[in-house]
């Protein structure tokens, strides 16, 4: 099985003025190809700071995050950003889309920054929508569609590029339950499509679903086994 | 990222704020208005008296007696030179020179029928006046063997008289405290000028004879030349050649004053002033323009501010620092050329109107257009420079915490 993120003593501390605050201790993960991963923890215990490593938003303070075969920790911004288009599909709580464009506009794009040509951006991006449910709704504005149609939209974003890893950060945390059933239900599907999925939850019946659960507290893993 | 895509989502912003926009650029719509309202007035200007002083030849220098009797601030007194046919004979002999027309002016009293008039008369060596033999409308020249033959002006034929004179008819013409005049017969007519020159009064008014002519009519047997005209060779050598004319002179007229002269010295000059007071009311204009510079900063910077969240969304699904950069220093280039395309219509407009309504000289040139919007463009570009490096440094994370 082929790893395709490799975490090695990763550590993150911000600097509040003159004080030192760290959030992750030396994290080691390791996530395969396929695997379909849920984080779990109290609030503040450092798992959007986690994923946020991951997804290339954020650098460590310490030690080395493999994506593939490249340490992401020491890359230019350019070749972050790049990583962060190819890469990494995110999928965020408040959905994060941008609310004057189209859902079209919005899952084109990431394709945008890939110099993709407009007429494979519609194609790929109806392909996706469609297959989300929203053929009927690719027009429409994010605050034209219902939470959980948003987060669809987000999904399909994430998608565009055939992202080697989704990065989901919570993300039911803002829709009723039965509409977090649907969403965790297109997160199974792709898992069974063979994608690697990493989410972070706090809901231990939609974890229940991973293949496996990643225990944080206090900026450290407490329990990372597959069960 | 591609050009189109980047123009994309700029008009996509665009649109959906027009009004917002619009305000935004009114002080760079405004600096450019003012910047080719400016450039026109002051091409006007030029242009005007670039017309008045146009007429003039520039390949002409011209030598009369006296001069300014100051010589480094102290008053000297010189006796005036006075010029006859040995001047006529060096100047032609002057290296550069094309042709010299000694010429000797007078006021008289012309009558015709039962009018009388003052008129200055002008006598000139019949074979040596190229440019007025070449103006005749009607009738003919003067030649050198003429003695009571006079060549006039087309306001002289037209206006100064009851009724129109032409070719062979026959005026008066009498030395202003002599009783007794004697009886001229009108050869040519001259083709009437556009312009009347700054010195030297109208040249429609003026009435040509011969040398002798005049001297029969002053009933003296010799008289000095009161100027003489030299025509260069090369217009371009004309300081050199004035020199040299003024080095032949000098040989002659050793203790004498006499003054050299050329056109195209004063226009330059003139020329010099007129493109200062161009360039003064452009720069007002530009002051303009960079107060709506500043202007054009403080809204990309509330832009930038408003839409940090979406850039935090840019970051994350690829956009690099580059690509955020393209966008907004897109936007703020091509909310300059609008602003300027606005700007230079309006400009253009309000131009022509302050011309029409105030008949003052403005020209709208494609030159005063084109800087117009050129420094429009440039200023909203170098403004949006710092809102869009800011836009490209934001960090993601904190980026996408804004709410
Ligand atoms: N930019 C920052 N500066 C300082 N401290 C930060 C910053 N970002 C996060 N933290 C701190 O890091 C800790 C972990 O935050 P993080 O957002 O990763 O928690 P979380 O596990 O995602 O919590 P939640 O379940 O509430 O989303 C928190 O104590 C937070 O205050
Ligand atoms: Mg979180």
């Amino acid at each position: 099985m082929r790893t395709i993120l490799a975490m090695e003593e990763v550590s993150k501390s911000y600097t509040l003025g003159k004080l030192n605050v760290p959030v992750l201790h030396n994290i080691n993960l390791a996530i395969n190809e396929g695997e379909f991963a849920a984080i779990m923890g109290p609030s503040g215990s450092g798992k959007s700071t986690l994923m946020n490593l991951i997804g290339c938003l954020d650098r460590p303070t310490a030690g080395k995050i493999m994506i593939g075969d490249m340490d992401t920790s020491i890359l230019p911004d350019m070749e972050l950003s790049r990583i962060r288009g190819k890469k990494i599909g995110f999928v965020f709580q408040t959905f994060n889309l941008i609310s004057r464009l189209t859902a079209l506009k919005n899952v084109e794009l990431p394709m945008v920054y890939q110099d993709i040509s407009g007429a494979q951006r519609v194609k790929r991006a109806s392909e996706l929508l469609g297959m989300l449910g929203l053929g009927d709704r690719m027009n429409h504005k994010p605050a034209e569609l219902s939470g959980g149609q948003r987060q669809r939209v987000a999904i399909a974003r994430a998608l565009a590029n055939e992202p080697e890893i989704l990065l989901a950060d919570e993300p039911t945390g803002n829709l009723d339950s039965k509409t977090g059933q649907e969403i965790m239900q297109i997160f199974n599907n792709l898992h069974n499509e063979g994608r690697t999925i990493l989410m972070v939850t706090h809901d231990q019946a939609l974890a229940q679903n991973c293949d496996r659960i990643i225990r944080l507290k206090d900026g450290r893993i407490e329990d990372g086994k597959y069960g | 990222m591609r050009l189109v895509d980047a123009f994309e989502q700029v008009s996509l912003s665009f649109s959906s704020n027009k009004f917002k926009t619009l305000m935004s650029s009114l002080g760079i719509i405004i600096g450019v208005i003012a910047i080719v309202v400016m450039l026109s007035v002051g091409e006007g200007l030029q242009e005007g008296v670039g017309k008045a002083f146009g007429g003039m030849s520039l390949d002409v220098i011209t030598v009369f007696p006296g001069g300014s009797n100051f010589e480094a601030g102290k008053f000297v007194y010189q006796k005036p030179a006075e010029f006859d046919e040995k001047d006529v004979h060096a100047l032609e002999n002057t290296v550069g020179v094309k042709t010299v027309s000694p010429r000797t002016g007078s006021g008289m009293s012309a009558m015709f029928r039962d009018e009388e008039r003052s008129v200055s008369i002008t006598a000139v060596t019949a074979t040596k006046e190229p440019e007025l033999s070449d103006s005749i409308d009607k009738g003919r020249f003067l030649m050198e063997s003429d003695r009571s033959s006079i060549v006039i002006g087309s306001d002289i034929a037209n206006k100064m008289f009851k009724m129109p004179l032409n070719p062979g008819m026959r005026i008066s013409i009498k030395n202003k405290n002599n009783d007794m005049g004697k009886e001229f017969t009108i050869v040519g007519i001259l083709k009437e000028k556009e312009m009347t020159s700054a010195f030297g009064g109208n040249s429609n008014m003026e009435i040509f004879t011969t040398h002798q002519a005049l001297k029969d009519l002053l009933d003296v047997r010799n008289y000095s030349y009161s100027q003489i005209l030299v025509i260069v060779e090369d217009q371009n050598q004309i300081e050199t050649t004035s020199q040299k004319v003024d080095d032949s002179l000098r040989r002659l007229h050793k203790d004498e004053a006499y003054t050299v002269f050329m056109m195209k010295s004063i226009l330059e000059g003139i020329g010099q002033v007129l493109t200062m007071v161009k360039y003064a009311l452009g720069g007002i204009g530009a002051i303009a323009l960079i107060v709506g510079g500043i202007g054009i900063v403080n809204v990309m910077m509330l832009t930038v501010t408003e839409r940090v969240k979406e850039i935090g969304v840019m970051k994350a699904v690829g956009a690099t620092k580059e690509n955020i950069q393209m966008i907004f220093m897109l936007e703020s280039g091509l909310l300059g050329l609008v602003s300027g395309l606005i700007g230079i219509t309006t400009g253009a407009g309000i131009s022509i109107l302050i011309s029409t309504l105030g008949s003052i000289p403005i020209a709208v040139t494609w030159t005063s257009l084109a800087i117009g919007l050129l420094f429009g463009v440039i200023t909203t570009t170098v403004a949006g420079v710092y809102p869009a490096n800011k836009a490209a440094r934001l960090d993601p994370v904190e980026a996408l915490r804004a709410e």
